[in-house]
């Protein structure tokens, strides 16, 4: 019998496999499939068009992936391939920046404003062929982002103001409820998040498989992963991983958008992400045309203008729109010198350093003018960006928090603080004596940025403070950000959104990537702190935008006045494209082809 | 006196007529006779240029011996910029990874081929092949720290090297320099008081300051034609040359050809301007 049971188990197996390996897509399109509009009058897609399936297209990045696993990532290396791989029940619009339907269908929000019922599209199934259920939606909010045994800086954003957290719920297979102790307003936003194939990776959860250690899910999906193993229903799989060299990837044969002519999308076969060793051998590779769309800086600009008519390329340049994000140099609060700590939680040290950042320079030398000064943790075309003086006004930096570059202001404040020039070597040493060195750290191969890294350091030093720079790969850079290795000062920057809530993980003193102040959540808690936290709970409670705006105008003035991050620049929208590749004109701030959000590489297409 | 006057009629005849042959577009065998055949240097080597993108499946023996031993310069160019995209390719492959990953020995080796071809003692055409590859792997050091932005305007005005080496090192130095506006701005640049070291940062220093113009302060054709034909310097008129060519991209063939001939033997950078655009006419 044990005998014959082996059997039928081996049997099964050896039917199955064949039937995963010959899984190859839809037979017909599913009811509940997404059309997207292109080049239908009246909708958004109005100005793009229907494509033709096949090719593929090339982009460059300079560094590798660290890992395949949405849920723990923290790092747009990573992410630019997760998010492309796995959606989430809403999506970023990426002409309109508004939430559309994605895996739900539709949903609806009941009268008190704390219950979401999300009604799920059917007939979807992941890229290996099962089915998507409401289960992978529980499953993904429940078992992984709100399971505290998971490292995933989502869980920060799903908080409520209460400190309560979302309760996912299934009610059938396609429907799923969201409630929330207290009314959440940024609540949508936080269902972009990623959705995961519970029959994939359940088993790596100790709460739901007592045989895997806590933190197992946390290793799962690792660089060393077979990618046949990656499962999602985006556009887009991994196919294969070349450290240090290209990721590929692949059409997912089961994704569930089409073109408004019933074609079924991604156009493209493939797209090659090549690794490249700088931003300028990307401009070259890009010149010679072996990268057929990328975000070049401003600087290359005016190599790539004249090349428009004899390369057949477009430069797309929108001065008037910075994209979202925010670059900033941050001073270790938590760094392990006790004399470096005291000095760095110092206000009128990091005013100090604030007052010798020159962001005109800077905006002239490494941008060519394409850019503005930043002050701000909320981007710029945020309608609750307080740069303007209403929501959704326009911007007049009337409420903009200025560190005015004064090398002299920097010299008075360093002063004050009891830093001088002891030995006469032209640098201050603390106040015991003791020589004071800063290492400034940013990814090697971003030239704006050890531009910038330059400057501060040539400014730092008519202050009479020695900054040296160091420019390192950036995963190893992402690692000290975290925490995981000592660092000094890191200049860096991070991806932003219209809702400024989806900072929750930065800027909460409990947040994941609180990234100058970690130990802010263990009790060392600053009196800005606490109410940056109460801010963002108001905030998040309340439905009255303009109540809103000030609550965040309030959130914008004490974070930049307190400089955790210390701001630098904005750089405004850039991009360009082969015109051989159709519909690369979606490009925005909002989502570009090559861009991390996953969104748009979907309907680009390649005309010959 | 008479045969002479007879031989330059004779030459007009026989452009007159390749013009009349060559109105619309050009075939491979079209391009190739205009390279072989025509006298206007320019004219030929416009011909050659674009005849490049068709012999990109050539060997590099065959393509060698072109750019050595063409019968004309048409010839020669087309073998030599058929060359310049086979050096570049193996060079944006060593760059092709992280950069803590790209070899410094290769890079080096890389480095040595292309300067031993750009400085050596070959013919000029051959020498010219090697200026893209070169100008690529000097970048690529700077990224990688092998070498520093200002070793390359050291390299770009020693005498000892030839010009190919020292274009090339100016091309990088400017390439590199683009984001450094004490080096590289309109004000700078147009500073007709300014000394360069070589002519080679001169050129290199115009076309940077031609693709200023044309990224963020365009001139009119007019005042680009000026600048290329007049320009007080080097700098200036290569800037003009650069400004001017968007101007002339959608311009006939013939009228291009034309103007050529106005041009026979004077104002270089004017003229390089047209035979550019004639380039790109032919390559359509």
């Amino acid at each position: 019998m044990k005998r014959l049971i082996v059997t039928l188990a081996a049997l099964t197996a050896i039917l199955l496999i064949p039937a995963a390996v010959m899984a190859q897509g839809y037979a017909t399109k599913p009811a509940d499939a997404v059309i997207i509009p292109l080049g239908v009058a009246g909708t958004d897609y109005s100005k793009l068009e229907p494509g033709v399936r096949g090719g593929t297209v090339y982009v460059g990045t300079i560094s590798n992936p660290k890992k395949w696993n949405a849920v723990t990532a923290h790092e747009t290396s990573t992410t630019q391939y997760t998010n492309i791989m796995q959606p989430g029940l809403v999506n970023l619009n990426p002409i309109t920046a508004g939430y559309d339907p994605e895996l739900a269908k539709s949903w609806e929000v009941s009268a008190d404003n704390k219950v979401i019922t999300f009604h799920l599209r059917q007939g979807l199934k992941w890229s290996d062929g099962t089915p998507f259920t409401a289960d992978d939606v529980v499953f993904s909010f429940m078992d992984l982002y709100l399971n505290t045994d998971i490292e995933t800086d989502t869980r920060d954003v799903l908080q409520l103001p209460d400190g309560n957290f979302p309760v996912v719920a299934k009610v059938d297979d396609y429907t799923v409820t969201v409630t929330c102790s207290v009314a959440f307003r940024p609540l949508l936003n936080s269902m972009t998040a990623n959705i995961m194939p519970k029959h994939k990776l359940a088993q790596y959860v100790a709460k739901l498989n007592p045989a895997v250690a806590a933190d197992a899910f946390n290793q799962v999906w690792g660089l060393d992963t077979d990618p046949k193993e990656l499962v999602g229903m985006g556009a887009f799989m991994v196919e294969s991983y070349t450290a240090d060299l290209n990721v590929v990837m692949k059409r997912n044969p089961y994704y569930y958008h089409y073109d408004s002519k019933g074609t079924q999308l991604p156009y493209l076969d493939k797209y090659v992400v090549l690794t490249v060793a700088s931003q300028d051998v990307m401009l070259l590779k890009y010149q010679n045309g072996e990268i057929d769309c990328f975000a070049p800086r401003p600087q290359d600009i005016p190599i790539l203008k004249p090349e428009e008519k004899t390369k057949n390329l477009t430069v797309l340049v929108k001065g008037d729109q910075p994209g979202f994000g925010t670059t900033w140099v941050v001073l270790n609060w938590d760094t392990q010198n006790q004399k470096y700590r005291d000095l760095f939680r110092t206000l009128k040290f990091r005013q100090g350093v604030a007052h010798l950042f020159d962001k005109e320079t800077m905006i002239r030398n490494l941008f060519n003018g394409l850019a503005v000064p930043q002050w701000s943790p909320v981007s710029y075309l945020s309608p609750f960006y307080s740069g303007r003086e209403t929501y959704a006004g326009p911007v007049t930096e009337k409420n903009a928090v200025v560190f005015e570059y004064s090398i002299d202001t920097a010299k008075a404040l360093f002063d004050e603080i009891g830093l001088k020039d002891v030995n006469n070597d032209g640098y201050r040493e603390f106040a015991d004596g003791t020589a004071l060195e800063i290492t400034l750290a940013t990814n090697a191969g971003n030239t704006t940025r050890e531009g910038a890294c330059l400057i501060i350091a040539d400014d730092a030093k008519k202050a009479g403070l020695k900054i040296t720079t160091n420019f390192i790969d950036f995963n190893v850079l992402v690692n000290q950000l975290m925490g995981q290795e000592d660092y000094k000062a890191i200049y860096l920057g991070l991806t932003g959104g219209t809702e400024p809530h989806s900072g929750a993980n930065v800027y909460m003193s409990t947040g994941g990537l609180h990234a100058w102040h970690y130990s802010a959540a263990t009790g060392d808690i600053t009196d800005v702190e606490k109410r940056v936290d109460e801010l963002m709970n108001l905030a998040a409670a309340e439905f009255d935008l303009d109540k809103v705006f000030e609550y965040y105008k309030e959130y914008q003035t004490i974070l930049s006045e307190d400089l955790g991050f210390l701001y630098t620049i904005n750089q405004a929208f850039i991009y360009s494209y082969y015109n051989r590749i159709g519909n690369a004109q979606v490009a925005s701030p909002i989502a570009t082809p090559s861009g991390n959000n996953g969104l748009t590489m979907d309907l680009i297409y390649k005309k010959s | 006196m008479g045969v002479s006057r007879l031989r330059v009629f004779g030459a007009l005849a026989c452009m007159l007529a390749l013009f009349a042959f060559v109105a619309f577009a050009h075939t491979v065998a079209e391009l190739e006779g205009i390279a072989a055949n025509e006298l206007v240097p320019a004219i030929s080597a416009a011909a050659g240029a674009a005849l490049a993108v068709d012999y990109a499946g050539k060997t590099e023996a065959y393509l060698l011996d072109l750019a050595a031993n063409g019968r004309t310069i048409g010839l020669r160019t087309a073998g030599s910029n058929a060359l310049s995209a086979i050096y570049v390719k193996p060079v944006l492959e060593v760059f092709s990874m992280t950069l803590a990953k790209v070899q410094t020995p290769s890079v080096k080796a890389l480095e040595d081929k292309m300067t031993a071809i750009a400085n050596g003692t070959g013919p000029e055409m051959v020498r010219a092949s090697a200026i893209d590859a070169l100008k690529q792997i000097f970048i690529g050091e700077v990224s990688k720290a092998m070498r520093n932005t200002a070793s390359l305007k050291t390299l770009a005005s020693d005498m000892t090297k030839t010009h190919e080496f020292r274009l090339a090192a100016a091309k990088a130095y400017y390439f590199m320099s683009k984001g450094t506006a004490s080096v590289v701005s309109i004000k700078v640049l147009e500073n007709t008081a300014a000394k360069y070291a070589s002519d080679e940062l001169a050129y290199a220093a115009g076309e940077l300051l031609g693709d200023l113009y044309v990224g963020f302060f365009p001139k009119t054709k007019a005042e680009s034609e000026t600048l290329a034909k007049s320009g007080a310097t080097l700098v200036l008129r290569v800037a003009g040359q650069v400004g001017l060519k968007p101007f002339l991209y959608d311009t006939p063939v013939v009228t291009l050809e034309t103007k050529i001939l106005d041009l026979l033997n004077i104002f270089p950078e004017y003229r390089q301007a047209y035979q550019d655009a004639l380039a790109y006419q032919y390559g359509l």
